[in-house]
């Protein structure tokens, strides 16, 4: 009985001093952060986008938690207004694509009904924009009296032209461009011209 | 902020020959022992080149390099480099402050692979049941890059980086206040990253 106890308290020590040391802690923090992000009404699971195209995303970012507060961090030294900017935001998701001119029916359309769903759930169309085979749609979430989330979809025929990015938390759409330029997403800077282009005319 | 001035001529110079002469003893007993400590072999990095080997089956990895330090080979090397008056010494020392660990490997692929665009890894999930969250994926038509992170009581304390070129395999794990080793090295000054980048491991 005496040596069961022992071997109980040892047990109980040994559980306590691995969830104290953080052993237990890192999947369920991040577990956490997954699950409190679908939940967000700024989030878009970009994996549905996957199927479009038919093959693997030739880039794909998801910063989000830690990553997100440790990118802020460091910046700080350089850029205090970016860190300020990047401390409001809870992620940020990019899926880019090659598109074949054969695919590009089908991902067009495709296009059209996740805006169209995402019109539904609430989403405020800011920009849309077509010239010949190229589009440009960007989408916010208010929520709250606050910008939640946003999203840009760029679609092209050709090698890394199609790009999808959810940007969760609260983001003004001027400083898109400025996202772009940090995390080296060209798109973003892109759709930023289009915008300042429509708010000036 | 003052950019530092890089003067790689000045390394051990002036009273260098007499510096050469007190690095040799050290590091030749850092070299000989070195070897018993298990500095030149990772499990880890065995496993994950064994599981891209298994998705490859065209593929052959030949070891070149295979580098494990723990704290104690890390606390070595700061010494070394703090023997240094040099600015990359400096550089080194300043990054290695916040390094708990820091595991390398170097694969040539005996059999170079021809194109790496469609290259699935499925086996890499292996990490991610592990705790391992993909931060940054690119596929392109001579290189993959995974970059996987690990959060350790709310913040990034591992990094994993993958990257796949046609005849290369490089494998690293950075274990440490990895928010801090980014904030140093945007501080320094620009060239810092890129000096790491250019390791010729």
């Amino acid at each position: 009985m005496h040596a069961l106890s022992t071997s109980a308290m040892r047990t109980v020590l040994l559980c306590f001093l691995l969830a104290v040391l953080g052993f237990v802690h890192p999947v369920q923090a991040q577990d956490d952060v997954t699950n409190d992000l679908t939940s967000d009404p700024g989030y878009i699971d970009l994996n549905t986008v996957e199927s479009w195209f038919g093959d693997q995303p030739k880039v794909e970012v998801n910063i989000k938690g830690a990553l997100l507060e440790l990118v802020a961090e460091a910046s700080r030294y350089e850029d205090p207004e970016l860190a300020d900017l990047l401390t409001k935001l809870r992620a940020i998701q990019v899926r880019g694509y090659d598109l074949s001119p054969s695919g590009y029916g089908t991902a067009e359309a495709r296009m059209q009904d996740l805006g169209q769903q995402l019109e539904d759930r609430g989403w405020d169309t800011v920009v849309r924009v077509r010239e010949d085979d190229e589009y440009v749609n960007m989408f916010v979430r208010v929520s709250d009296g606050a910008i939640a989330g946003l999203m840009v979809m760029t679609l092209a025929p050709g090698d890394e032209e199609s790009f999808f990015v959810n940007i969760v938390g609260e983001i003004d759409p001027q400083q898109i461009g400025r996202i772009g330029r940090t995390f080296d997403i060209d798109p973003l800077d892109d759709t930023n011209a289009v915008y300042q282009n429509r708010n000036q005319n | 902020m003052a950019s530092p001035v890089i003067r790689s001529s000045d390394t051990l110079s002036a009273p260098g020959s007499r510096m050469k002469h007190r690095l040799l003893i050290p590091l030749a007993l850092l070299l000989f022992v070195l070897p018993m400590t298990g500095c030149f072999y990772s499990r880890e990095i065995a496993q994950t080149r064994r599981d891209i080997e298994r998705d490859l089956p065209g593929a052959d990895f030949e070891r070149e390099v295979v580098v494990n330090l723990g704290p104690l080979s890390l606390r070595t090397l700061r010494w070394f480099t703090g023997l240094s008056e040099d600015d990359d010494a400096r550089h080194a020392r300043l990054l290695l402050r916040d390094l708990r660990r820091v595991k390398v490997g170097v694969y040539r692929n005996e059999r170079a692979l021809a194109s790496l665009e469609a290259v699935d890894l499925p086996q890499l999930r292996r990490l991610e049941r592990d705790g391992w969250e993909p931060a940054v994926v690119l596929r392109e038509r001579d290189e993959v890059v995974h970059v996987y992170y690990r959060e350790h009581r709310g913040t990034v304390r591992d990094l994993y980086v993958v990257a796949l070129a046609e005849d290369e395999l490089v494998l690293a794990r950075l274990r440490g206040h990895l928010g801090r080793v980014l904030a140093r090295a945007l501080q320094d000054d620009e060239t810092g990253w890129h000096d790491l980048a250019e390791i010729d491991w």
